[in-house]
């Protein structure tokens, strides 16, 4: 009887979609869409913050969208999306604050409360990673949340391999400290 | 406290030490609790940190992306070929999110047409204005001008081209789809409002407020300057905005 390995044939699958939607299929694209949306939307709110994430999550597909053409299927799709929505979130932050300051003429409006979440441990790490300072975050959440190294991170946030490292056992060590209080 | 090895101990959780370093540590460690502990603290996290889960987000965004993606400029050849891919698309929603993602996706439409035809050159009536280009407008804010208020306008001269662009500008301003889109948002906001947060409930309406007044400032600003693109993107925003915020405050009053 003929084997087929569950995760080669998911890769086979998203292979096939990418290039479907290369070439302009919408449907294949909507698939690619619901295979990823949940971890692109928890790495653009966990490094952006929750009032952004939506946002950002839009932007991203909409982005990778058009830049369909320059992905030769040499690393999977989902490599390729969210190294896309990395740069893209880590270059976010100077138009957001552009943004505001065109639409609000002096009134700062008040953020939507988040919607009510359980309380229960992994809601405290996520709340303690949203309290680290944005440079920490940024480099725990890719480091430890999306196992990236150093030497990509430094790339990505044009930063040093040192600053990486350092940054990332600042943020630990104000995580430890908030979980343990 | 703090030693020679405590800023190292991440390097040395995540294997990144070179030999000599880890070793020298590693006869370090029997002797110093506190690096014990904090060697302990930091694998923990790392642990907890690889096994978060992916979480969708609250509500479906991809009504909106496949709205941008439809209205995104691309060559011609692909835009007929990603039109046609784009018929008979399949939505797995619940009524209540298919109606709100229908709203936004004429509001979307209609922004999008609004962009489309405010930059067809063809669409210019005098000189190097676009005036004849169609801002939408919001129904629940203020007053928009009516068509008799801009037919006094001092700029409406006799002009057939002048008449024809500023009737365009007037019968914009009343954009029935836009007004019917938020008056409808609001409607079903009104009938959930129960079921939302008072200081939800609060929040939105202090914002829609501020909305409603910067429309109304946008939209004296492209009548005073309607061949400014900066100003016309900037009322297409805030006027995004008051729909973004309803459809956020209805979702949330529908999933309760």
């Amino acid at each position: 009887m003929l084997q087929t390995d569950p995760m080669a044939s998911t890769a086979g699958v998203e292979a096939t979609d990418a290039m479907l939607a290369a070439a302009g299929d919408g449907r294949a694209f909507e698939r690619l869409y619901r295979m990823h949306v949940a971890r692109i939307h928890s790495l653009a709110r966990r490094m952006a913050g929750n009032d952004d994430a939506n946002e950002l999550t839009q932007e991203i597909f909409v982005r990778a969208w058009s830049k369909l053409s320059t992905f030769r299927g040499e690393s999977a799709f989902g490599t390729w999306l969210y190294r896309l929505g990395v740069n893209l979130i880590l270059s976010h932050r100077q138009s957001r604050t552009i943004q505001r300051q065109r639409i609000d003429a002096g009134q700062e409006m008040e953020t939507l409360p988040s919607r009510p979440v359980p309380t229960d441990q992994r809601v405290d790490f996520e709340g303690a990673i949203a309290k680290l300072p944005k440079g920490a975050r940024q480099v725990l959440v890719l480091h430890d949340v999306e196992g990236y190294r150093h030497e990509e991170i430094a790339r990505m946030m044009k930063i040093t391999v040192g600053t990486s490292k350092a940054q990332l056992h600042r943020a630990r060590m104000l995580m430890r400290n908030a979980l343990k209080a | 406290m703090n030693d020679r090895w405590t800023e190292r101990l991440s390097e040395y959780v995540d294997g990144d030490l070179n030999e000599r370093d880890r070793v020298a540590l590693e006869a370090h460690l029997p002797d110093c609790q506190d690096c014990r502990e904090t060697v302990a603290a930091l694998r923990e996290l790392l642990t907890e940190a690889r096994s978060l889960p992916a979480s969708e987000p609250a509500i479906d965004l991809w009504p909106s992306i496949a709205a941008r993606i439809e209205a995104s400029s691309r060559p011609a050849s692909m835009r007929q070929s990603k039109a046609n891919a784009w018929t008979g698309w399949r939505l797995s929603l619940s009524l209540p999110q298919a109606s709100l993602a229908a709203l936004g996706l004429v509001a979307i439409t209609a922004a999008t047409m609004w962009w489309t035809v405010g930059r067809a050159p063809q669409l210019v009536t005098r000189g190097p204005s676009v005036s004849g280009s169609r801002p939408l407008a919001v129904g629940t804010g203020p007053a928009a001008p009516s068509p008799v208020a801009m037919q006094s306008n001092p700029s409406a001269s006799t002009s057939p081209g002048l008449a024809q662009a500023d009737e365009a500008l007037a019968a914009a301003f009343a954009d029935p789809q836009y007004d019917a889109t938020i008056a409808e948002l609001q409607g079903i906001l009104e009938h959930e409002r129960s079921r939302l947060d008072p200081k939800t409930v609060e929040v939105v309406e202090k914002n829609l407020k501020i909305i409603d007044g910067a429309v109304t400032d946008a939209r004296r600003a492209v009548m005073a300057d309607p061949s400014s693109v900066y100003l016309r993107e900037h009322l297409a925003q805030v006027m995004m905005q008051k729909v973004s915020l309803l459809r956020q405050a209805t979702q949330y009053a529908i999933a309760g």
